[in-house]
């Protein structure tokens, strides 16, 4: 019996270095909140959302990644499946922006070939520790015809923008090629149910 | 009766009751198939009044339940429960209650039929949380909504102040506030609770409505008169536009009856009557108001048509009407009812017309009437199909034709005359009906401050002066039923002289619901993310208290165990399990083993997990040359949740053990002494690598094995019936490959024999190499061919396997315990190895055990 909230489901991944924030970016979406603290993602982990686009109830299920190199052959596995990634790197982080071109090859080698990608660069808050500028991460995502946006999750910049960017491609994709499809896509169309007229068909 | 126990005690009827479960009340309004059932659910300081199964209808939602009324105190809850498995030994769970305080309400209907059974239906409700009852109507369901119907009106003249119900929480499940509303979900996790969110917001939503809508007060004006099949007059304006000068009506709900009599209004559905009729309405509403006519509906000679001002169209929806003929055959259209529904805002609101039949003496005629259109009028366009009941505010108009009874018409004269109206209201047949239950339950009337409106000479004010000379009645009324409805007025027009009725108006300030978009919105999304949360929160979790396990230095078949904590931290049970590597590839590598490798953990709960790392003959080569990462991140799994790493890491010390006979003969330095990149420079190429020029027949390392079992002696029976400990096993291997042992070695002959097995085993290539495996098989059914296999091998391994041929033989001689084809098959499982992709099977293993067999009995001649 179908009587989910949500007229569509949509997995999205973050992926990108280790300490860029994935975690708070999730965090920050999901629990509207910021930890200082920083505890290194070891495993998947996933959080649900539920938001509306364009009057469709949309239940965006993202999974959270570790970053470390280390696990890179486990979390590659978890690419295929996802119809929205996020990479993120860190604007005060030289060798996450360069690791770019390298997330990017690993999404060719296991994500679906039709998943729709984002750059966000992250922690624009620290303007004084900036390594990486804008017009740079602008470049590289214009150079693999990507979309971007610079986030913070401390200050809650562009965090909601991003998401809804991305859940915004995907849906843009279903609705203009194939028809919105439960089986393809993993999204659930959702109609009324009825009830039959009361005392109608008294089932004792 | 229940059986004696110490706890039991006698009543005063000296029934035995036993307090340590619910006390139940086996009386008329009970179920008794159920007793056992709530026994095990009211607690021993309740008491169970009443039971019946039933059809709870909640939103769109209709499920079979059943319902128990349940006291404490002298205060009462009705408690809809789910029943959970089958008769008598079924279990009732609460899903929602209903305290019966001044937040609840019931509205019993009149029994109907439906499908040749009797069903009896109560509207329930307790604040903003609604449902439906329905039984099958007998003695037990009729006492049972009695019995809360009492405990509701007794409730109502209760001296003590209300308690907050506290009593009625033993009665959840859970404390998930969802659950409260939900009747579908069970304490169950998983997809079953995830899947309702639908209804569970739809519920929330409804319970939150206060907070994003507004009442706001709408002028409704409602008219009703029987026009005597007159055309009509002048203006209507003295009636129509009777409100104040600058107040406009908001809505305009204008009944008539006998509109046309003519004898085509039976046969036609046109009539010219209700063109005049209408435009004459139209022209005599309000001046002040803007009109749009919603609806008109017809049936013969009844009429009614819905006006709302034009700003409020917009918000007007679900228009629907029908009519319902009562008359001649119950079905002719002279009598009976019309109506319109329609939503404004957030309200849904139900006019009717009706015309009950005529005659002082059909009072029970009329009472049916009202009861089949209360009943049988449904508005059909709507999904689901609704009927006048169910909407949130109804005004019933009409000329309903009840009389003033046990008077004449002096008496009303007189009345009248004196302006004591209420003297003939207790002579009113509706009003007396109304007061047994038979008709108008629930409805409201405001006080006939008016003179009756029939009969009337045509004509003039006059009360009928026929021969009849009929009393005078209130034949024409407006009632309604619902919240927030204030009546402002309720009068007649004396007038107005073209029928033998007056024409009647009822204005009211009613109360619409209006949604406040945003604030609805905002209120959603809280919803939403409130939902959102409690999923996330409900995921299951865990904590490990380590991530990384470093087992250091591990030598080969040294078994190493280290251990982790795994702790349940979350709000809900956990099924966890180490998955599958990517590829399909088994949850780790295979040196490497996970205990328990899946299990459950309860809130609050801990496991230690012992991983042991064993590198055995099989690992042993890969490990040896570097082939395999001495690490494993393996992938802890919560069903429904998160994965964790957990990586380990080792550093392997390379062995003689899984090295190859070429690389073996060809050294000096004992293998653990040697760098590993020599080793795997010795392996990869073993002549431009070697150490010596000449290489040994056989390894070093296989003579010291064999010197030592010399020594030890071979007589002493089975040398490999034991098994070697682990410290005599590591004892061995380090000698073997750290330094050339001169003496003996201070181990038993089993260590040894066992450690002559593994390094056979280990064997980077078997001594029968793999390309072998087959042709070894094939040739094992002569001697003749058996040996001119061996003559194919390479030297090493044609002269190492010579030695041990001849090594078993002299064994076989030594040791009478021992028996040749046992020792065939051992010794043929670690030198005739199957290729990776090989599958042994039970006459593949006796082949090669038979290749063996001939070289141990014949004389050994390669």
């Amino acid at each position: 019996m179908a009587k989910k909230t949500y007229d569509l489901l949509f997995k999205l991944l973050l992926i990108g270095d280790s300490g860029v924030g994935k975690t708070c970016i999730l965090f920050r979406f999901s629990d509207d909140a910021f930890h200082t603290t920083f505890i290194s993602t070891i495993g998947i982990d996933f959080k649900i959302k539920t938001i509306e686009l364009h009057g469709k109830k949309i239940k965006l299920q993202i999974w959270d990644t570790a970053g470390q190199e280390r696990f890179h052959t486990i979390t590659t596995s978890y690419y295929r499946g996802a119809m929205g990634i996020m990479l993120v790197y860190d604007i005060t982080n030289q060798r996450s922006f360069e690791n770019i071109a390298k997330w990017l090859r690993y999404i060719d080698e296991h994500a679906n070939e039709d998943v729709e990608k984002m750059i966000l660069g992250n922690k624009c808050d620290m303007e004084l520790k900036r390594v990486i500028s804008k017009d740079k991460g602008e470049a590289i995502a214009r150079d693999h015809n990507i979309s971007f946006l610079e986030t913070s999750a401390k200050a809650n910049i562009n965090i909601e923008e991003a998401f809804t960017q991305l859940a915004e491609a995907i849906l843009q994709k279903q609705t203009s090629g194939r028809a919105v499809d439960a089986a393809t896509s993993g999204g659930i169309n959702v109609g009324p149910r009825e009830r039959p007229a009361l005392g109608a068909n008294c089932c004792h | 009766m229940e059986s004696a126990s110490s706890s039991s005690s006698l009543d005063s009827e000296g029934n035995q009751h036993r307090h340590d479960c619910g006390r139940v009340w086996n009386g008329m309004s009970m179920d008794a198939r159920y007793i056992p059932a709530l026994r095990r659910l009211v607690p021993p300081d309740h008491r169970a009044v009443g039971c019946v199964r039933c059809m709870i209808s909640r939103g769109r939602k209709r499920t079979p339940q059943v319902c128990v009324l349940v006291e404490h105190m002298q205060e009462h809850c009705v408690l809809i429960c789910a029943e959970e498995g089958a008769l008598p030994n079924a279990t009732l769970k609460s899903d929602s209650r209903f305290p019966i305080n001044v937040d609840f309400r019931i509205d019993i209907e009149p029994v109907s039929t439906v499908g040749g059974s009797r069903v009896i239906t109560a509207n329930l409700s307790y604040k903003r949380k609604k449902l439906i009852f329905e039984a099958d109507y007998d003695d037990t369901a009729d006492r049972f909504v009695k019995e809360i119907s009492k405990a509701f009106e007794n409730s109502k003249y209760r001296n003590t102040p209300a308690s907050d119900y506290l009593w009625v929480e033993v009665y959840k499940n859970n404390s998930k506030f969802f659950l409260d509303v939900n009747p579908e979900d069970e304490d169950d996790l998983g997809e079953e609770n995830k899947a309702s969110r639908e209804c569970m917001v739809k519920c929330l939503m409804q319970e939150r409505e206060d907070e994003f809508t507004v009442l706001n007060e709408f002028r409704i004006f409602t008219g009703t008169w029987n026009v005597n099949g007159m055309a009509p007059p002048e203006s209507l304006s003295e009636w129509l536009a009777s409100s104040a000068p600058n107040e406009p009506p908001d809505v305009y709900a204008i009944g008539f009856q006998e509109l046309d009599l003519s004898k085509e209004a039976f046969v036609f559905a046109d009539s010219p009557r209700e063109k005049e009729w209408l435009l004459k309405v139209k022209e005599s509403l309000h001046p002040k108001g803007r009109y749009k006519e919603i609806k008109t509906v017809r049936l013969i000679g009844m009429m009614l048509s819905v006006f709302v001002e034009e700003k409020h169209a917009p918000f007007v929806a679900n228009v629907d009407c029908n009519s319902l003929g009562t008359g001649i055959l119950g079905m002719m259209g002279n009598k009976g009812g019309v109506g319109v529904r329609l939503d404004l805002h957030s309200t849904s609101i139900c006019f009717v017309n009706c015309h009950l039949a005529a005659h002082a003496e059909e009072r029970e005629r009329r009472n049916q009437d009202f009861n089949d259109i209360r009943n049988k009028l449904s508005f059909n366009q709507m999904r689901p199909a609704k009927s006048v009941s169910e909407h949130d505010q109804i005004y019933w108009m009409g000329d309903m034709n009840y009389r003033l009874q046990d008077t004449t018409k002096q008496h009303v004269e007189q009345a009248c005359a004196n302006n004591d109206f209420s003297s003939l209201w207790e002579r009113d047949q509706l009003r007396d009906q109304q007061a047994k239950r038979i008709i108008f339950i629930g409805f409201e009337e405001g006080p006939l401050n008016f003179k009756p409106t029939y009969k009337y000479d045509v004509g003039t004010n006059q009360w009928d002066t026929s021969e009849k000379a009929r009393v005078p009645a209130y034949c024409d009324r407006v009632l309604w039923r619902g919240n927030n409805i204030r009546q402002l007025c309720y009068k007649s027009h004396d007038n107005f002289v073209i029928s033998d009725h007056k024409p009647v108006l009822a204005e009211f300030s009613s109360g619409i619901r209006v949604v406040d978009a945003v604030k609805r919105k905002e209120i959603y999304q809280e919803l939403m993310k409130q939902l959102d949360k409690e999923e996330n929160d409900f995921m299951p979790q865990v904590t490990v208290d380590e991530h990384y396990l470093n087992f250091g230095r591990v030598h080969f078949y040294e078994r190493v165990q280290r251990s982790f904590k795994i702790t349940n931290t979350g709000p809900v049970i956990v099924r966890f399990l180490f998955k599958e590597q990517p590829k399909g590839r088994r949850y780790a590598k295979d040196w490497l083993k996970a205990d328990p490798h899946n299990g459950t953990l309860k809130k609050g709960e801990s496991c230690d997990i012992t991983l042991e790392i064993l590198v055995d003959p099989a690992s042993a080569s890969k490990l040896n040359m570097g082939e395999e990462k001495m690490s494993e991140v393996l992938v802890l799994h919560l069903v429904d949740g998160k994965d964790i790493f957990i990586s380990v890491d080792m550093e392997y010390q390379h062995s003689c053990f899984g090295c190859s006979l070429e690389a073996l003969v060809r050294h000096m330095t004992p293998i653990g002494l040697l760098p590993q990149e020599t080793l795997i420079a010795l392996e990869t190429d073993p002549v431009k690598n070697a150490e010596l020029g000449v290489p040994f027949e056989t390894p070093t390392e296989l003579w010291i094995i064999m010197d030592a079992l010399q020594r030890k002696g071979l007589s002493g029976g089975n040398i490999f019936g034991k098994s070697g400990s682990q410290v005599e096993i590591q004892t061995v291997r380090e000698a073997l490959d750290t330094k050339r042992p001169d003496g003996q070695l201070d181990v038993s002959v089993h260590a040894v024999a066992e450690c002559l097995l593994l390094f056979l085993s280990a064997l980077r290539e078997p001594v029968i190499p793999y390309c072998f495996f087959k042709k070894c098989l094939d040739s094992s059914v002569t001697y003749t061919q058996a040996k001119s296999v061996i003559q194919e091998l390479p030297k090493v391994h044609r002269d190492t396997f010579r030695y041990l041929v001849l090594f078993l033989q002299e064994l076989l001689q030594k040791s009478k315990r021992l028996e040749v084809n046992i020792l065939a098959t051992i010794f043929s499982a670690v030198m005739i190895r199957p290729p990776q992709d090989g599958q042994m099977t039970p006459s593949k293993e006796r082949m090669r055990s038979v290749f063996l067999y001939h070289f141990l009995v014949n004389h050994c001649e390669v």
